[in-house]
């Protein structure tokens, strides 16, 4: 007999199966979205732009209006919906190739306008939906369809910390780095993610919250080698932490 | 009250008189000056004007503001509109509504700044990935672009389709008096019960061009088709001039149209009746008309600012009923009305 | 229109965009081409892609007016080009010079980069309005782009023309028009009225003198 429920499908959630490999982080964090557009009440006013990715499916996971962009533009995207609307809650959901590649310089323009949207930003160092290309954001040395030998910093460069880019510029009100290995940093995440809606419900401006997250099915890792490797390995060159809070200063 | 206006002010103006409050845009020559008069007007009509970082952007800018059912539009030049060709792809197979106005340079790559017709392939063929087609209006003066743009954006709503208006640098530069239509009440557009406004009213709906599922992705291509099928049945347009009982006609847009009206003149000095085909819609292309024209005369002379895109529509409406010479030039070098009748004669053996 | 009883060597158009300066500053150099050796026209317009005085650089150096312009293929470039030579005939004693400057505040700015040429020298500043344009139809919007552009140009306005015209279609009414709203700006921000300009045709007569113009921009149709 079940006395008490304590976890129930939020209601911002289609309750359409996920497409996500066991062991992967987009789940979590797709639920941890949803509960807190449900706690604030805001699943009727919320626009969700949904990227090129493997998280290309959300617009059909989210009980919300919501559209697919080209690859890397969602924040222009949403920059033309908040403009239009700017009494909806608009939000993106990107991955690293998304934002840190092809779509760089739209995620530093929105940011540095001030642009008064949520971006999630998935970083699992690879390229999932393609088949494990080396992503902007892969580690040195880690080895990839495309980085067979491991990735070389004088061929391809070092892996980009967009956290830290980006909190350099001033329209940048709040960016913080979590990651969902553990309870309490799950936790931690949703409450980063919380803030970073109630920023643009205040109209304070652009927030990010960047996500470590695994891909066990890429990496070649068991779901709980693929969360070590996160901890151990990623969590080191992309530390956590709050990269920029502009949240006094907006108000 | 008619005033005097530069071709990209005009086209401006006309646009938010359309109901249009938001433009995204990037500067280019030669439409810069519709860019800077937008960040000057909107804001006068509690509008937005907001300059992208690219022309990448722009459009999925366009994009955002589409999906929430609001009329949208942007301006550029040709490298400018090669660089939103993605975001028009995407657009089309969203089905969102929108208005482009290319101020065609001279290319290809960088080229120049001065006038040319070279993107007529882009516009009416397709720049972008995928099966889809854009309503193409070419005004021949400033009046003229100024009456299509109502007719742009409530194409575009009924539709659910991009338009563009493909105007050359010359009209986009020049100055002619003009008159505005009233202006339209931006709220009084059709409903759009597809647009994005948040699921308080309906159930969460979805904009996009995708579908994993070729079955499904060909349901909606098949949509756009019966869509486009449509357009090609009732959105014909075209002028015809002095065509009745002509010696010969010129198939000529835009700016070139204008040039050939000299022409016609100059010919009729010498004896020789020119009658001018004038394609207002690009796309649809008045295949049918000029098919009908084509048992009249001997000679169907396409003239064009580029090496002869258009020409290839002209030679599948006339289809083998007429001989189809051409002239053109193209890369900023405008043709004088001289040179399109010395193009008359020729191609009349004279 | 006598320039010649201005007491001034160097006469500079400015106003808002599209406003019918370089018309004007073509027919002054032809003016005053008449009556002196040695004119130049200075194209210091940064503005406008098409329909720029350099356009008309051999016709008028058929005339004997010397124009100033970027050089060969780069008077096709939309790159704000100023050459040296233009502080040179600023300065030049032996010209007479007209300026023709880039509409708004953006094209009068390049007025500011030339003021240690501009400042010594005797010279007479235009406004030029045109009524009938956008941002320019009533007495607040004048007065507004006239303060603007004063400022961003760093140069004082001596005088206002009034070139309300619609091109060819232009009738007397239109000209009539202009005169009431610049007579009121005149009034107010204390800056005499040089003239009014028609077109050659229009036979007009007004509160002010009248400047006929001849058209050297044309369509190619």
């Amino acid at each position: 007999m079940i006395d008490k429920i304590v976890a129930k499908m939020p209601k911002s959630l289609s309750g359409k199966e996920f497409t996500y490999c066991p062991g992967c982080h987009h789940g979590i964090v797709h639920r941890l979205i949803a509960e807190v557009i449900d706690e604030l009440g805001i699943r009727e006013k919320t626009l969700l732009v949904a990227p090129v990715g493997c998280s290309v499916f959300a617009y059909e996971f989210f009980d919300v209006d919501g559209t697919v962009a080209p690859h890397g533009r969602a924040p222009a995207v949403a920059t033309g919906m908040k403009r239009a609307m700017p009494d909806k809650v608009v939000f993106t959901y990107q991955g690293d190739g998304d934002l840190a590649s092809i779509g760089t310089a739209e995620i530093v323009h929105a940011a540095n306008r001030g642009e008064n949207i949520t971006t999630i930003f998935i970083n699992n160092a690879i390229y999932g939906m393609t088949g494990g290309q080396m992503a902007p954001t892969s580690l040195l040395g880690q080895k990839t369809t495309t980085t067979p030998y491991g990735r070389d910093a004088k061929a391809n460069g070092y892996p980009i910390r967009m956290s830290e880019m980006l909190s350099t510029l001033t329209g940048s009100t709040y960016i913080e780095r979590v990651m969902v290995t553990t309870p309490q940093n799950v936790l931690k995440a949703k409450r980063a993610i919380k803030k970073a809606f109630e920023i643009q419900l205040k109209g304070l401006g652009f927030s990010l919250i960047e996500v470590l997250s695994t891909c066990p099915t890429n990496w070649g890792k068991s779901p709980i080698e693929a969360g070590k490797w996160l901890e151990e390995d990623m969590a080191k060159y992309y530390p956590l932490g709050v990269y920029v809070d502009r949240t006094k200063e907006a108000e | 009250m008619k005033m005097l206006f530069k071709g990209s002010e005009a086209i401006a103006e006309a646009a938010v008189r359309s109901g249009c409050r938001l433009y995204f845009g990037y500067p280019i020559t030669p439409q810069s000056e519709l860019t800077e008069y937008m960040s000057r007007r909107l804001p006068e009509v509690d509008g937005t004007f907001l300059q992208a970082e690219s022309e990448v952007a722009t459009v999925n800018m366009m994009y955002g503001a589409s999906c929430t059912g609001k009329r949208v539009m942007t301006s550029t030049s040709s490298p400018g509109f090669s660089l939103m060709m993605e975001g028009v792809s995407y657009m089309a197979g969203a089905e969102l509504p929108a208005v482009f106005i290319n101020v065609v340079r001279g290319g290809p790559g960088l080229g120049d700044i001065q006038p040319a017709q070279s993107d007529y392939f882009q516009a009416t063929k397709g720049g972008g990935h995928g099966d889809y087609r854009m309503i193409v209006l070419a005004p021949h003066t400033i009046q003229e672009a100024v009456d299509l743009m109502n007719l742009a954006f409530d194409l575009a709503d009924k539709y659910r389709m991009l338009v563009t208006i493909l105007a050359d640098g010359m009209l986009g530069q020049m100055m002619e008096p003009v008159e505005f239509p009233k202006m339209r009440d931006p709220n009084d557009v059709p409903k759009k019960d597809w647009a994005l406004t948040g699921a308080s009213d309906h159930d969460p709906r979805k904009v996009t061009s995708f579908d994993i599922d070729p079955y499904e992705l060909e349901k909606m291509n098949l949509r756009y088709q019966a869509t486009y099928k449509k357009v090609e049945e009732n959105e014909v347009r075209y002028e015809e001039f002095n065509t009745e009982e002509a010696d010969i006609i010129v198939v000529a847009y835009g700016t070139m149209a204008r040039i050939v009206k000299t022409t016609i003149h100059m010919a009729e000095r010498e004896g020789i009746k020119v009658g001018l085909f004038r394609p207002i819609t690009l796309w649809p292309f008045p295949y049918k008309r000029l098919n009908e024209l084509s048992d009249t005369v001997e000679n169907v002379l396409t003239v064009e600012m580029s090496y002869g895109q258009m020409l290839e529509d002209v030679k599948l409406g006339v289809n083998g009923k007429a001989n189809t010479p051409f002239f053109g030039r193209s890369a900023g070098v405008v043709p004088t009305p001289t040179e399109v009748l010395d193009a008359v004669k020729k191609a009349m053996g004279r | 229109m006598n320039f010649l009883n201005l007491d001034a060597r160097v006469f500079i158009y400015i106003g808002m965009f599209g406003s019918g300066k370089t018309e004007l500053a073509i027919n002054t150099a032809v003016e005053l081409k008449k009556s002196a050796e040695h004119v130049a026209l200075l194209d210091i317009d940064v503005i406008s892609p098409y329909f720029r005085s350099r356009d008309q650089k051999n016709a008028l150096e058929e005339k004997g007016i010397k124009v100033i312009s970027p050089p060969g293929a780069l008077s096709h470039a939309d790159l704000p080009i100023i050459t040296g030579q233009v502080g040179g005939y600023i300065s030049n004693k032996e010209y007479l010079t007209v300026a023709d400057v880039g509409g708004n505040e953006d094209g009068a700015t390049v007025l500011g980069s030339l003021k240690p040429f501009l400042d010594p020298v005797r010279k007479k500043t235009f406004f030029v309005v045109n009524a009938l344009r956008p941002f320019s139809t009533s007495f607040n919007e004048v007065v507004r782009n006239v303060k603007k552009i004063s400022q961003s140009g760093r140069i004082k306005i001596d005088y206002l023309v009034n070139n309300t015209n619609i091109s060819s279609e232009t009738n007397v009414e239109d000209v009539e028009r202009g005169e009431k709203i610049i007579a009121k700006v005149s009034e107010y921000l204390e800056i005499p009225v040089a003239f009014s300009v028609a077109k050659d045709g229009l036979d007009f007569s007004g509160k002010f003198q009248v400047f006929k113009l001849k058209r050297y921009l044309k369509n190619l149709w």
